[in-house]
């Protein structure tokens, strides 16, 4: 995997390109939104890591300029924080956005998620690192564990909450994800499936908050 | 001493007013009673001359009384003089000396003083003709009295129209003194000078300057903490970065346990400069438009960001209220400072504690209230935590800008703040009470 890293930062650059050859990917790094331009024409790139903030062609420039002919994986890299900032960034086409100041492993993360996403072939499988539920076979197994069958209804209340690993899913969205219009709703269906659940899983799998609805734990 | 210019006006002008009153009204007085008593005179003098030309012929009763005026106040007496050297006679009506002069006296006779005006006649003979001066006086003073009278009535009606037209006329100071008193402290639009009265026009144009400067300074303030803290983001997440590479370097023991003491404080300068960030954009003036949002979706999204942090201290974060409530705000802001508390709830609560959010709806606001089983802040510092960097604990991990940055993003969106004693029997925890517009 190639990926054309731009970056005005000396030190910045030297980390994230030498993070990116630790973790097996072959880096160019240039400095301005200019060579960027340059380097995409001449080269093919898998992934673009793109800082806002550059001299020459602004970041937003380079990617407005690049949308024009090409749908390559863009992930931008700001020091603003702005909500507009945000928008305008994902509206010039970036498909991911990292916040200065970030970890690599987050950067490492996002940046696996773009290419997943733009490579097209969609898992069969939903993971937030604890559950791994495969939408196949309808199993899901706790960490290590072997794999435990699921009824059709815990099925779907399970897939609505790890769609969003970290999202807090109130009682009547799950309600709403169980049942077909029209369909009666059983009180307490949602808390019996969910203490099903628990049970085949760990009694961690799935985290109440007062007053809100249910959540799986997001990826850390 | 407090000089109003309403009231030294008003006091000057009713001074004045009352000064010319009486003084014109003293004089109207004096002018009329004098006047009225002159020309009592100049009737007694053109009696008199009418009776020097017929009075060879005028018939006198013994001694001689005429009686003029059909009322005996009003009354002249006409009577002769007696030649001097002749005794008094008792038939004349009243007992004047022989030796008066020609002209006018005032005499006291049989008790009350007579106005006597002496002519003599071409015959030698000399005729008095008097008028008591108590009827005269009476009826001087009645004239004057009248002339006093307008001003009597008149000079309060002016006084009261003065202070009225005086209240009108600075009845555009006095709202413009209300309207920039009700003014938020960051509310540095330009006062409107056009109902003004050109006098204070350039006063308030000067006014004007003065906020457009402050303005000014403060936008360039707000600029440079702004561009700092953006500044200082690079560096510090390339220091990061470095650390985080150094990391995975193999190391002593002591080695990594200071690289994790550097990691640390690398993360709490990270922390701060975002704060000083989030506060620099909360000081901006007012930028996206208020819109109606659920109070509910605000709270889950700020607690799902949340959460990861109370299940690492076993704090029960949660909400006690079912119902949802429609709140005018602008939503990423509101959550902004819901993420503040919220977070300053679980960093002061201890593990095992508890973070509760209850809403309640009424007609123009949503109460929101969080509660932590922290110790609480105690009610004289109670105002002092919002001020920046103020920390209540000075070892504290905070940045001490939290509150500071909930306090203006409050301000920007119309909502009230509170901090109160959550568990006011024990004296612990702290209850933040935000009252929200309702939409």
């Amino acid at each position: 995997m190639r990926i054309l890293l731009v970056e005005d930062d000396a030190m910045i650059g030297e980390e994230v390109r030498c993070a990116l050859k630790d973790n097996g990917y072959a880096a160019d790094w240039v400095r301005a939104g200019d060579a960027a331009l340059l380097a995409l024409a001449q080269q093919q790139y898998d992934a673009l890591l793109l800082d806002l903030g550059l001299p020459g062609a602004d970041g937003l420039a380079v990617l407005r300029q690049l949308r024009t002919h090409s749908l390559l994986p863009v992930l931008v890299i700001t020091a603003r924080d702005g909500v507009q900032d945000r928008i305008g960034g994902l509206d010039a086409g970036a498909d991911d956005y990292l916040l200065k100041p970030f970890a690599i492993g987050e950067l490492l993360a996002r940046l696996r998620a773009v290419l997943r996403r733009r490579s097209g072939v969609a898992s069969d499988q939903l993971s937030n690192g604890q559950i791994t539920l495969d939408l196949a076979a309808k199993t899901a197994c706790w960490h290590d564990a072997p794999p435990v069958p699921l009824s059709a209804r815990e099925f779907a209340l399970l897939r609505a909450l790890m769609g969003r690993p970290g999202a807090i899913l109130s009682r009547a969205e799950l309600e709403e994800k169980l049942y077909g219009w029209g369909e009666e709703v059983e009180s307490n269906a949602v808390e019996f499936l969910i203490h099903s659940l628990r049970r085949k899983l760990d009694k961690e799998a799935i985290k109440n908050v007062r007053g809100m609805g249910w959540l799986v734990q997001r990826a850390s | 001493m407090k000089r109003s210019l309403q009231a030294q006006l008003s006091l000057a002008l009713t001074a004045a007013i009352l000064v010319v009153a009486v003084g014109a009204g003293g004089f109207g007085f004096v002018t009329a009673y004098r006047d009225s008593i002159r020309s009592q005179d100049d009737l007694l003098m053109q009696v008199g001359a009418l009776l020097k030309h017929s009075g060879a012929a005028l018939s006198l009763d013994g001694a001689g009384m005429a009686a003029a005026g059909d009322e005996h106040d009003s009354r002249v007496t006409v009577q002769w003089l007696p030649d001097p050297g002749d005794p008094p006679t008792d038939a004349a009506p009243l007992p004047l000396p022989a030796d008066l002069a020609e002209g006018f006296h005032t005499l006291l006779l049989h008790h009350e003083y007579f106005r006597v005006y002496v002519q003599a006649l071409p015959n030698g003979k000399r005729l008095a003709l008097a008028q008591e001066t108590d009827l005269r006086q009476h009826i001087a003073q009645r004239s004057a009295w009248r002339a006093l009278l307008p001003f009597v009535v008149l000079a309060p009606l002016l006084l009261l129209a003065v202070q009225r037209i005086i209240k009108r006329l600075f009845a555009p100071l006095q709202a413009l003194r209300q309207e920039i008193d009700s003014r938020r402290e960051d509310d540095l639009q330009p006062i409107a000078e056009r109902l003004l009265p050109r006098e204070v026009q350039a006063f308030v144009a000067a006014i004007n300057g003065l906020l457009a400067r402050v303005e000014a300074g403060m936008a360039a303030q707000r600029r440079f903490v702004a561009d700092a803290a953006h500044e200082l983001r690079t560096p510090l997440t390339a220091l990061s970065l470095q650390a985080e590479r150094l990391g995975q370097a193999p190391m002593s023991e002591t080695a990594r346990e200071r690289l994790t003491r550097l990691e640390t404080g690398l993360q709490r300068a990270r922390q701060l400069v975002t704060q000083l960030l989030a506060l620099a954009r909360a000081q901006t003036p007012a930028g996206a438009a208020l819109q109606p949002c659920s109070l509910h979706e605000v709270l889950r999204e700020v607690i799902e960001e949340l959460l990861p942090l109370a299940q690492c201290k076993q704090i029960d974060l949660g909400v006690d209220s079912e119902r949802d409530a429609c709140v005018l705000t602008q939503p990423q802001e509101l959550a902004q400072l819901l993420r503040n508390l919220i977070d300053n709830a679980i960093a002061y609560t201890p593990a095992g504690g508890a973070v509760s959010l209850r809403m309640e709806r009424h007609a123009q606001w949503v109460a929101l209230e969080i509660c932590d089983t922290g110790p609480g802040i105690a009610a004289s510092e109670r105002e002092r935590v919002f001020q920046p960097f103020y920390r209540i604990d000075p070892s504290g991990q905070g940045s001490g800008l939290g509150l500071a940055i909930v306090q203006s993003i409050a301000r920007r969106l119309g909502v009230t703040l509170r901090l109160e004693t959550a568990d006011p029997a024990q004296q612990s925890g702290l209850r933040v009470r935000l009252l929200i517009p309702a939409a």
